[in-house]
This record gives C-alpha cells, structure tokens and sequence, in this order.
C-alpha cells in the first residue's frame, strides 16, 4: 500500500471511530454536545440577490454541504461530513487546529466556499458558520 | 427533519457506512494523481435559435431630478441602508497625489507614456433618476458615446449627455422596459450601425435594447427584446446575473451567469445578429452554454472571430481557458492554458483592502477574483481580475495575464500593484494604436496614510506593464456593507472612444461628502476620456 493510501486508511479508521460516537441531533440552538470536543455550526448560502436598489431584506440561508476536514498543514482528510437540510452539522475532534474544507453537493461551480481554520479546544465544541458564495453578483 | 425521510441514526450511519467504504477503496488504490495538464484545443457546438422582432418605446429623459417628498425621501433613504452597517471610521489625511508618486510598482518594463484625461466629467445627482438616493457604492457602470453624444448606465441609472459631458439628463430603468429592474447593465456604441446597445438585468431576464446614437434626439427612442432563460435553452425560473457584452464586425454577443432554480452554476453566451437588430426585426441567433466555466469575460476588440475567457472553473488560481467562436462558423473551441499561479480569492476569504490602521475599511471584502477586463491588441489576449494579498503584493491587486492571439498560447502575466494600497476590479480595452487602456478602483494606506476608494485610469502596452497610472478621483469615505460585508465594484469599464480611437472612455466614481451612508454622502459618477 501506498503511503498515500495508508493514510486515507488511518483517516477512514478515524472516520469510523467518528461515526461509530452518538452525534446528538437537534440544533445548536440546544447546545452542542456536554462532552467531548470538536467543531459544530451550520453550512449557509447567501439569499442570492444582486445589487436591488431596494432594501428588500436578503438572508442567508441554510445549505446541505460536505465538509473535509484536516489538519492545518496537512492535506490527509480526517474526517468528511455533510450536514443536514438545514445546514447543522457536527464533527468530533480531538483538542487542535484544523482546516474545514466546504464543497457544495452537486459538484457545480456554486455556491462555493473557501477552507475555514478552527481551533477545537479540551471539552469544547467550536461553532462555526460556513458561508457559501451563491456567485450571484 | 423531512417528515419522510429515515431517522436520523440511521441515515447517519448509512452516510458513514458510505463514507468509510469510499474511503477504504480509495486507500486501496492511493489517492490518484491528475494526468498533466493537456494543453489541446477543445471545440463544442453553437445552438441556433430564433428571436421575434423587438418592441419599440421612446424613452422620457429627464434633466432635474424625480421630485419626491420629504416623507417619500425618508422612506426610500430607510430602504436604501437599512441592510447596511456603516463603519464611519475616523477621516484621513488630505489625500496628495505626490503621495502616490512610482508606488503603483511594475515586475517588468517601465514606459515613459503618461496617462492623461482629456476630459472628466462628473454626473450630477440631477442627471440621475431618483437624484442621489438612486447613486449605489456598488455602481457597476458602463459607458460608451458616438462622438459627444455619451450614455453611462449605473445603479441605479442611465443618464445620457449630448454635448460632450458638460451636461447629462436621466432615463429611467426603472420604468422603460417594464417591472423588475435591477443591476448589472452594460453598454457599447456600434459605430458600424450607428446604435447604441443597452444591456439591462430584470429580476426573471435581461433586457437588451438599442437605439439611434446620433444627434439631440440620441438614446432615445429603443428597440429592445426581452431575454429569457429560454433564450439560453435554460429552464424558466433559472437566475441570470453579471452581464457582459461586446460587439463584433456582424454580432453582438451577450453573456450571463446562470443559475439553476435546483442549485449549481454556468455560463451563458449568445450571438445577435446587429443589423437585423438595429432594426427591430425578427432573426435567427446562436447560443451556447457551460457549466465547467464561471463568468465569460467578452474580449473587447474582437472582429470576425469573437474571444472571451474565464478563470473560474478548472485550477482556480493557475489555470486560465480562453475560447474562440468565428464569426463564419457554428462551432467554437477553447484551450486550457497554465497561467502563473496567484493567490485566487472568493468573498470574504481573507483578501483585505483596508488601510493597515483599520480607517479605510476593507472594501474588497465582497469581490472575488472573477475576470473583469479583456483586450485583443497587437496579437495579444489579455484579461485581467483580481489577486489577493500574498509575500510579494502587500494588498490586493489586479493580474493580467496574457495569450498569443493565433495559437491562445500562454504569454506571461504581469501585475498592477502597490505597496500602498489595492488595486482592483482592472477593465481593459484597446485603442487604435495596440495599446491598453484601462480604469480600476484604488484605495487603502499604511501608516497615517488613508487613501479611500477612488478610481483611476491606466495605459500599457500590449502584453506589458506600464507605470502609467492617472488617480484623477480620490474618495472622500469610506463604502457600505452589504449583507454584512464591504462591497465595492462589482465592475468597471473602459471602451475605446469610436470618434478618437487612439484614445478611450472610462467609468469611475467615488464616495464624496463622507462615509457612505452619512448625510450628504453621495457615490459620485464620473465620465472620462483618457490617452496614453
């Protein structure tokens, strides 16, 4: 096996054991998980509108997303999640600074997200929001 | 959670049961290395359509203001801000030009050419429909004249001037074409019809107009069709946004975004035929799109064979595709060509145009690194967008880089920079000579130094560098957010000037009487013709 391919082996491995551990439902609103640590938040897209002349209000709204995480400086992917319909997602992690890598699920162009770093501190979820950039100018 | 869908313990581990076992054939077999690029020619077919003929209106022009009451001023300016955050920051230096002086640097030839404006003319809140309130920090104007008779489009505007710029007078966008108008216009003069052509975005289509270009009566009575997503073979409901146009020796070519009603994203490009369309008849057009590119950039100079180009799509931040369509031919072909790499950015991913003390605020913050300017001159293709910051370009700044025009092999790239402040959003266009013209938007500062937005224009070259930079406007405040984020832009544009073409017009503007938002601030357009 390649080394390459060894660790893409370690990362599955990892990806089991982070699947294999309750991730709670419901939304951050009702707080992340009381133990352990990782990263939780949500995936977002912006309402889509161009330059409206008028003040017509345009929110961002909640989008399915993949998102690959790594460590920062290490392009082996750790774990890869998707969140729900309405954007809420949680990925188990040891204590760490990681990249989060957003990709929407069509594979088009758009929405497109740039890699976030976190820092994942000891029993503690990191909430972060994902913006996605609808391209919509 | 959807009232069909499975629980969610068992999607999930249906997810990661998916998850692991892709992984573990991708251990199996190493992760795959792309095959070297290959740098082939590519060619697709064109669409053929048909267009009826165009409806006709004669446009009211206005030369004072719509009038509105004091209550009806309250609301609309409540509407206007009440989705953005003004920083109001502290007020800068005086701005100098001596202060600028060589910091606009170049990484190869410096010329001796100076960029000089042979006219700049400011359009005054009168000649603007709905007066100041309807003047956008994000003006995405366009411009072009036959002769004296000029016509710049903006947000949210089009204003018109007959004698040269010393005076501009209004029609109304809102109004002219129907409901659901929006942004994102565009415009060039065809000398060889003697039209104006007027591209406008609506909230469900486009909206592509011309009308006569000559004497008092000029920009005034247009024929215009309304340009559906089905023009494009595309499904009702899809989005259309961020228009591009240029004019050929028989077309006018169109482009747009698209964007599915079910999600992703592509490119859009039509071909009109201008004669027909000058005048107002039915006529058969082709079209074509992809979903493999983001944002064409039309190639202003473009005669028999239309180019356009993208650098969204393949490796963003090292790749560049340039395309081809002939005028003679129902088929078009593009190369995918390996460019100097750069620091490609998305909005708000880092890129920061601020001034290094935070008092000029980030007004890059919304743009990304889409191709905002082209040009065919001297055998070359150029185009140009924007870069982030990195270890060699203390700010953002504008990369160009640059195609042999008969093989669409790669030249080299070259960047307009600053070591005090950021250069953004470079528009381009040729003159008769094969020189470069171009207008961009400056602005940041180190030190004590604050230089907000403000617009300049620029002359090279083709295929080169120059130092030739003219800031003739200079921004008295700092820009708006929107949705939380400064923006800026989202475009420029330069046009060679049909009446002088060894000469060019562009677009500008910039924040006068205070941080937007503030009583009295106005973003200001200007008009201008330059050479160099």
């Amino acid at each position: 096996m390649t080394r390459t391919g060894l660790v893409v082996t370690v990362g599955a491995l990892l990806l089991v054991a982070a699947c294999a551990k309750p991730v709670p439902g419901g939304s951050p609103s009702s707080g992340p998980p009381s133990t352990g640590s990782g990263v939780a938040g949500r995936t977002m897209v912006d309402g889509g509108c161009p330059m409206v002349r008028q003040g017509t209000p345009c929110p961002d709204k909640p989008l399915s997303a993949r998102i690959t995480v790594t460590r920062v400086g290490d392009p082996a992917p750790l774990a890869t999640v998707t969140s729900d319909s309405d954007g809420w997602f949680r990925i188990p992690l040891a204590p760490g600074r990681y990249r989060l890598t957003p990709a929407n699920l069509t594979g088009a162009l758009h929405p497109a997200a740039g890699p976030q770093d976190v820092d994942v501190q000891p029993d503690r979820y990191t909430t972060v929001t994902v913006s996605f950039d609808s391209g919509i100018r | 959670m959807h009232p069909t869908s499975p629980p969610r313990s068992s999607r999930t581990r249906r997810a990661c049961r998916a998850l692991v076992v892709g992984a573990l054939l991708l251990a199996g077999v190493g992760v795959l290395t792309p095959p070297a690029e290959a740098q082939t020619s590519h060619t697709g077919p064109s669409i053929n359509a048909t267009a009826p003929t165009g409806e006709q209106l004669t446009a009211q022009v206005y030369d004072h203001p719509r009038y509105y009451t004091a209550e009806q001023l309250d609301a609309l300016n409540e509407e206007l801000f009440d989705d953005e955050d003004v920083n109001l920051g502290h007020p800068g230096k005086p701005p100098r030009h001596g202060a600028l002086g060589p910091s606009v640097s170049a990484p190869d030839s410096v010329g001796t050419l100076a960029t000089t404006v042979l006219r700049d003319s400011t359009i005054p809140a009168s000649g603007i429909s709905g007066g100041s309130t309807y003047a956008s920090y994000t003006q995405e104007p366009s411009t072009d004249a036959n002769g004296a008779n000029i016509f710049q489009t903006g947000n949210w505007y089009a204003t018109r001037s007959t004698d040269g710029g010393a005076t501009w007078s209004y029609l109304d966008p809102f109004t002219m074409f129907g409901s659901g108008f929006c942004c994102d216009q565009v415009t060039q003069y065809d000398p060889d019809t003697g039209r104006q052509f007027w591209l406008l975005q609506f909230s469900d289509h486009l909206v592509l107009a011309n009308a006569s270009a000559s004497g008092t009566g000029a920009f005034t009575n247009w024929c215009y069709w309304n340009i559906t997503p089905g023009w494009f073979g595309l499904a009702s409901g899809t989005g259309l946004d961020y228009n591009d146009m240029t004019i050929g020796n028989s077309y006018v070519y169109v482009s747009t975004n698209f964007f599915p009603s079910g999600g992703g994203s592509g490119s859009a490009l039509a071909r009109l035929p201008k004669k027909e369309m000058a005048a107002c008849a039915g006529f058969n057009y082709g079209y074509l799109t992809r979903t493999d590119s983001f944002t064409f950039k039309l190639v202003p100079g473009s005669t028999d064979t239309l180019y356009w180009g993208s650098n969204w799509g393949q490796t963003n931040g090292s790749s560049f595709r340039v395309y081809a369509w002939p005028e003679s031919s129902g088929s078009y072909s593009y190369w995918d060509r390996t460019v100097a790499s750069y620091t490609f950015f998305t909005r708000n991913s880092g890129q920061n145009c601020a001034s290094t003390d935070g008092v000029v605020t980030n007004w890059c913050q919304y743009a990304d690194s889409r191709v905002l300017g082209a040009y065919r001159a001297a055998g070359v293709l150029g185009f140009s967008f924007n870069a982030k910051q990195d270890g060699s370009h203390p700010f953002p700044y504008s990369r160009i880089v640059w195609f042999n025009e008969s093989d669409k092999s790669y030249i080299g790239a070259g960047d307009v920079w600053a070591t005090w402040g950021a250069i953004q959003f470079l528009s381009l266009a040729p003159n008769s000579s094969g020189r470069v013209g171009g207008a961009y938007a400056w602005g940041g500062g180190t030190g004590g130094t604050h230089y907000y937005p403000g617009s300049a224009v620029y002359s090279t070259g083709a295929g080169t560098i120059e130092n030739n930079s003219n800031f003739y406007l200079w921004g008295d405040g700092n820009t708006c957010t929107y949705n939380g984020l400064y923006r800026w832009g989202d475009y420029l544009t330069t046009r060679t000037y049909k009446a002088n073409p060894s000469t060019w017009l562009a677009t500008g503007w910039a924040i006068k009487g205070g941080n937007c938002g503030s009583s009295g601030a106005y973003a200001q357009p200007h008009n201008v013709q330059f050479s160099g």
